[in-house]
This record gives structure tokens, C-alpha cells and sequence, in this order.
């Protein structure tokens, strides 16, 4: 991948015009193939976009819960990845994504390109809204219509309020939507994922669900059955399971996520939030006849994990060095970790070798290797490394 | 499918671990043995390739998750062999 460009900048506080120029100040005046942008809902995602979109030829982005780049992080500002070089982006967006899951994913692939003469490798990128309560559904049918292609991404967040969560292409930005992109290369890009949970409960059956909406475990409500599962665990951490406000419920869910079963390995489903009946909202559907065991995670096994998925997408690149990189970081990373989270940013720059990386804290990623049946995934790191010249 | 003979034998791998990535070990062989008792089939863990389609496409004649679920297993694992 010759010639390949890429930055990335992390701002605390700034206007769109001053993030535009500075990006155009990194690239030396290039015109980025694509442009990521992560920022938080005190941001004004839209403006950033659109004043990026007035320089590169393809921008997306989404609401986050934190942003990050290779040395620290930072909450209620602007993360930004730009690539400029030998590579061909296109993107889409699609809204309405909660009715119609079907019909919002064709709509952000519409008109998108099934290949690039000169470019054999394609990724899919995915940002989808999590409120909408349709990640796998989405993330299966973006890769049915993609064909055997990677994908990576991340849902949007919004400073854990669990309210409205947006994501963006071009100068547009809309909640209960999705957005694709395909990156277009000459060569492979890395994918790397990993996430630090281990089961904390016994087998959990949902006997009452509508959706991405959890009713009933073993036939009792289930916020009820949460709390009595989590009650010693959380308190091991200095949380009183009775005493939790609406605002608190957020990250005490996102810190005590579900495990399923898979074969003998644990794939992790979020809990977004309590409904006022006992049920809980999760970021994907939890059909009736699921067993779920609650998980838990320690502050080693997180910054370990965010390493490994680090290393898995450098050496995924063969022995290229990596140019830079895209991390789509769960939340919940950040809430077990609380400072010491700057410890898992640095160690995935140190595994990726210094290169530039840019990142945001999700509430949920996508990641799909070729030939894989699942690709949405809650409490992991997503790791898209970019290869450089050998 | 390539390959006739192999259309008619037997699976290599059980269908409920081709959708246990996405619904879990539990549900995944739940939805695959109500599939094949209303299908007429016998045990799960021994189906031939074709009755594995069979029930593929009876599970992904709906529009819900477990049908995208579904489709897509066939496409990634079955159409692929």
C-alpha cells in the first residue's frame, strides 16, 4: 500500500473549522480516501463531518462515550483518523434501522461498489446506533450483502445517557441509523478482537422478551434477577445494587454484561438500560429460550485483552508494519478501568508500534473475519490496522 | 454444493454449533430441534448435508433474527461447501 497517509488527532474542546484545519495541516494538504470521526453528543457530530467532508472524499462518524488516541484519552471531545493514499473508500448510510433492519442496511449500501479494479481487498466498516436494538441483526446482513469481506465498527454511544446515539456520513447525522463503508486496498488491512469477561452467574433462561428488550429471566423480571446475580460482585467494587440511580444504571449494566455460550468460549451481550417495568434493553435481540450467564471482569484481564487484540491485528498484516489503525473500544473498558485506561490505550499503541491509532468507547463493536457466523460483539476491543511499506 | 455424493452424507458439523455464534449453544440447538421435529427429522447431531438445508431454509422462511441468523449460516457454511 504505497504512499499510504495516515493521521490521527484528538481534540478536547474545539470548533469544526479549527479540527478541519488542523486535519488539513496533518496530511500536508492530501486529500483523505476517508475520514473517521468520533465525537461526543456536547460535540455537534454533523458540523464536524460536514466541515471534513468539504476536504476528503468520504466522511462517517459517530456519537461516542470517549475518545481516545495512541497516549491518553478524554471524555466530551473529538477523536479523528484520516488515510489519504492508495486506497478507494466509499460509504452510505441508511436510517430507520429499529422497523426495518433490512431495508436500512440495503438503503447504506445502495449504490456502493462490489469491487475496485486495482484494489483486490476490500473491509467493511460498520457504525450503527445500538439504541435501535438491532447490532447482529445488522451486522449479519451488512456481511450477507458484502459477501466474505471483514468487517470491523463500532455503535455509537452518547456519554453513557443512553438516550440518542447518532452516527454520520458526510455532512449528515441521524440516530436509529447505520452507515457502511468499504476500504478499498491493495492489500490486506488487520483485524484484530478480544474481549477480558469471565462468567459470574450460573445459566439465565429469557422467558419473556419483545426484541432487544429482556422482560424475564427464569420467569422473573428481569432487573430483579440482575441485582440478586450481581449483588456481591458489585459490592466487591463499592456498588449497592439497591441504591443505583437512573443515571448510575448505565455503567453498572455495561460493567456486568451477558455471556452466551459459544461452544466453550463466552460471547458477550450488553444491557443498555432499565425499563421502568423490570425489563431490561440490550443492544441486539436476546430471543425467548436464551440462556445468558451474567460476566464480570478485572481490571488485568481488560488492559490484556485491548494488548492482545492489538497484537492479533498487527500480526494479521504479516509482517508489514502498521501505518495506523482504528480501535473500537467497549465502554465498559473504561468503567472497570477508570484511570488506569490510559493503561490499555498505551499498550495498544506500544503493540501496534507507535503508529497512529484513533478510538472510541462503544456500546458494542463489530467485528467479522472471513468465514465467521457472528459479528456483533459487546465488551471488546476492535482492532483495524492499516499495513504501510515494508 | 460440489459434490453429489457429499450433498447426501453426513454433515461434519451440527447445525446448532454453525448458530450458536449469534443465539448461543442453548437456543441455537432449541430452534434446530424444533426445526427438525417439524420437519419429521431425526436427531440433530446427526443430520445428512441436505437435511441440514431442509431445516436452514425452515428457519429462514421468517423475517425475524433467528431467520437472518439462519440465511446466513446457509450462505457462509453450506452454499460455501
Amino acid at each position: 500500500m504505497a504512499g499510504l497517509c495516515v493521521v490521527s488527532e484528538l481534540f478536547d474542546d474545539a470548533e469544526p473549522e479549527i479540527i478541519r484545519a488542523r486535519i488539513a495541516e496533518r496530511l500536508a494538504g492530501r486529500r483523505a480516501a476517508l475520514v473517521v470521526v468520533f465525537a461526543s453528543p456536547a460535540r455537534g457530530l454533523s458540523a464536524i463531518t460536514a466541515a471534513l467532508d468539504l476536504d476528503h472524499e468520504v466522511v462517517v462518524g459517530c456519537s461516542s462515550a470517549g475518545e481516545f488516541d495512541g497516549r491518553r484519552e478524554t471524555k466530551g471531545g473529538v477523536s479523528v483518523f484520516a488515510v489519504a493514499g492508495d486506497l478507494v473508500a466509499t460509504a452510505g448510510m441508511g436510517t430507520g434501522l429499529r422497523d426495518d433492519v433490512g431495508g436500512a442496511v440495503e438503503r447504506a449500501l445502495a449504490g456502493q461498489p462490489a469491487s475496485i479494479e486495482g484494489h483486490p481487498h476490500r473491509t467493511g466498516v460498520v457504525l450503527l446506533d445500538p439504541l435501535s436494538g438491532v447490532g447482529e441483526h445488522a451486522a449479519l446482513l451488512v456481511a450477507e450483502h458484502l459477501g466474505d469481506v471483514p468487517l470491523a465498527g463500532g455503535a455509537a454511544g452518547d456519554d453513557l445517557a443512553m438516550k440518542e446515539t447518532r452516527v454520520a456520513f458526510g455532512g449528515h447525522a441521524a440516530t436509529d441509523a447505520i452507515v457502511v463503508a468499504q476500504l478499498f486496498t491493495r492489500e490486506a488491512l488487520g483485524l484484530g478482537v478480544r474481549h477480558g469477561h469471565e462468567i459470574l452467574s450460573g445459566p439465565l433462561t429469557v422467558t419473556r422478551a419483545e426484541g432487544a428488550k429482556v422482560l424475564e429471566l427464569d420467569g422473573r423480571p428481569a432487573w430483579d434477577v440482575w441485582k440478586e446475580q450481581t449483588r456481591a460482585a458489585a459490592e466487591a467494587v463499592g456498588i449497592d445494587v439497591d441504591t443505583l440511580t437512573d443515571a448510575d444504571v448505565g455503567a453498572f449494566l455495561l460493567r456486568f454484561e451477558a455471556g452466551l455460550k459459544v461452544g466453550t468460549e463466552t460471547k458477550v451481550r450488553a444491557p443498555l438500560a432499565r425499563h421502568a417495568d423490570g425489563g431490561i434493553a440490550f443492544a441486539t435481540a436476546l430471543p425467548e429460550g436464551t440462556v445468558i450467564r451474567i460476566t464480570e471482569s478485572t481490571p488485568g484481564s481488560q488492559v490484556q485483552s485491548a494488548h492482545r487484540a492489538a497484537l492479533d491485528a498487527r500480526a494479521a498484516l504479516e509482517g508489514r508494519p502498521v501505518a495506523g489503525a482504528l480501535v473500537f473500544d467497549c465502554i465498559c473498558r473504561n468503567l472497570i478501568l477508570g484511570p488506569s485506561f490510559t493503561d490499555a490505550v498505551t499498550g495498544m499503541s506500544e503493540a501496534l508500534g507507535g503508529a497512529p491509532l484513533a478510538g472510541f468507547e462503544t456500546y458494542g463493536e463489530v467485528a467479522l473475519h472471513a468465514g465467521e457466523l457472528s459479528g456483533f460483539h459487546n465488551t471488546t476491543t476492535v482492532v483495524l490496522a492499516f499495513p504501510g511499506e515494508r | 454444493m460440489n459434490d453429489g455424493a457429499a450433498a447426501r452424507g453426513a454433515a461434519r458439523v451440527s447445525l446448532d454449533a454453525l448458530l450458536a455464534p449469534a443465539l448461543g449453544n442453548e437456543k441455537a440447538l432449541e430452534v434446530v430441534s424444533h426445526a427438525c421435529r417439524s420437519l419429521g427429522l431425526g436427531d440433530p447431531a446427526h443430520l445428512t448435508i441436505d437435511q441440514q438445508r431442509r431445516v436452514l431454509d425452515a428457519l429462514s422462511a421468517g423475517g425475524d433474527y433467528v431467520a437472518t441468523v439462519a440465511r446466513f449460516a446457509k450462505a457462509r457454511v453450506l452454499l460455501a461447501r
